[in-house]
């Protein structure tokens, strides 16, 4: 969605709500270690977005939100506690948006295993190499706009982008047992 | 080759992020070496089975919930009542006039200092000095917090000194993070992160210093607090010396119409 500069309304921000929530879901829950957490983060940052919505100089409004999302998530994780994890496939809730239909019961079954792998790999690593696992391999960010998302260095996202995979690796090597 | 460095240079190569002579040294790696080779499969098939991980769809309890939160009356923005266009316009004008009059004077950021204490961020210059060390008991890092002020945080540039001293250990670092919460909600709206700044390994104190621009995005003057986290990268078992010298232990903010709270 584009949306040029000038005078926001409010009638704007419901359409970014309801064309964006599902993203701004599915981010919020990647770089959270539970559902629980997903949902403060997914409504924190629609709060932060409707306040500042305002001064949205037009641009990229996905970048603009992810901005937000990773920032609330930055300044929610500073100094709290490790929370015990709620198993992924315990939340009746979740679901995922693109059903294969072409595959069969055991082939989804399997494709589903692999994805609550894959998540509940993320979920045991530190806040910090899963939000650059999130921000580099599910949303596709180059070195630069993680550096700019994070507010970085961009010798520090190589540095910190290899200590995440090796950590996920080691994760997912322990998984398969 | 350590395996550190090893998996750096996979994990740049990975993403096109290494200059040439590491693409070269990467790719005889990968060439020659069966440990390499497995990294790389490694790191190449979890970035594609993440990649191919579908949207999620959010909650529609959350999404109701969450639209119901945005709809509730705001302090940050305020229901008025409706004015009279003549009244709006007086108003208005005796507003330009106050604006101008006083916007040299209330307007203008200024730099103002506060001193970094052991019990906190003070905003008189304190007398004595104190030292603190950052180590495995406090989880190496030292964070701070300024009691509550009121002030508009202005464009210009927040700067963190301080002196510290790492002993004889080679290749220690520290770090800054600096959050300003501008709205008195307790939520940090701003977090800015330094690079890590090595220290020396020679015995004695050196004074540091970092600096972040800011752009001066909240136009309201309100309630606001800071926090100072200095945080170390060390393997000594003694941890990192830092000396609170009200001279070198400071944290420089740009601000306006400064009032304690």
């Amino acid at each position: 969605m584009a949306i040029q500069s000038k005078q926001l309304t409010d009638q704007d921000f419901d359409k970014v709500y309801d064309e964006q929530a599902d993203y701004v879901y599915s981010l919020s829950r990647r770089l959270s270690k539970t559902n629980s957490d997903a949902e403060d983060l997914f409504q924190e940052a629609f709060l932060k977005a409707f306040r500042f919505f305002p001064k949205f100089r037009g641009g990229s409004l996905r970048g603009w939100l992810r901005k937000i999302v990773v920032t609330t998530n930055i300044s929610r994780h500073r100094g709290k506690d490790k929370q015990p994890t709620v198993p992924f496939d315990q939340y009746e809730g979740w679901k995922e948006s693109i059903p294969d239909d072409s595959a069969g019961p055991e082939q989804l079954a399997e494709e589903r295993e692999r994805r609550q792998q894959l998540q509940s790999a993320l979920e045991q690593l530190g806040e910090d190499a899963r939000r650059m696992i999130v921000l580099r391999e599910l949303e596709g960010l180059d070195y630069n706009e993680i550096a700019e998302t994070l507010e970085i260095p961009k010798g520090t996202v190589r540095s910190r982008l290899s200590r995440a995979r090796e950590a996920l690796r080691r994760v997912l090597e322990q998984a398969d047992g | 080759m350590d395996r550190e460095r090893l998996q750096e240079l996979l994990s740049g190569h990975l993403d096109g992020e290494l200059n040439e002579s590491e693409t070269v040294e990467v790719e005889t790696l990968l060439r020659e070496s069966p440990e390499a080779r497995a990294l790389w499969d490694s790191y190449r098939s979890q970035g594609q089975a993440l990649a191919a991980l579908p949207g999620l769809v959010a909650p529609g309890e959350l999404l109701r919930t969450t639209k119901a939160r945005l709809k509730e009356p705001s302090p940050v923005h305020p229901q008025r009542a409706p004015r009279s266009s003549w009244v709006w316009l007086l108003g208005s004008l005796a507003a330009c006039f106050a604006f101008l009059f006083l916007a040299d004077l209330m307007e203008a950021g200024r730099d103002r200092v506060f001193y970094l204490t052991s019990a906190g961020i003070v905003a008189e210059r304190p007398d004595g000095v104190e030292m603190v060390t950052l180590s495995s008991e406090n989880d190496h890092r030292l964070v701070l917090l300024t009691p509550p002020f009121r002030a508009k945080v202005t464009s210009g540039t927040a700067r963190v000194t301080w002196s510290a001293d790492a002993g004889a250990v080679e290749r220690q670092a520290m770090r800054v993070r600096l959050y300003l919460d501008l709205d008195g909600d307790e939520e940090y709206d701003l977090v800015e992160e330094s690079m890590a700044v090595e220290l020396d390994d020679r015995e004695g104190f050196e004074t540091l210093a970092v600096s972040f621009p800011l752009e001066g995005l909240w136009d309201d003057h309100g309630d606001c607090r800071a926090k100072v986290e200095l945080s170390c990268e060390t393997s000594s078992d003694q941890g990192i010396e830092v000396n609170l010298h009200p001279d070198r232990s400071q944290v420089i903010l740009p601000l306006a119409r400064f009032e304690e709270a």
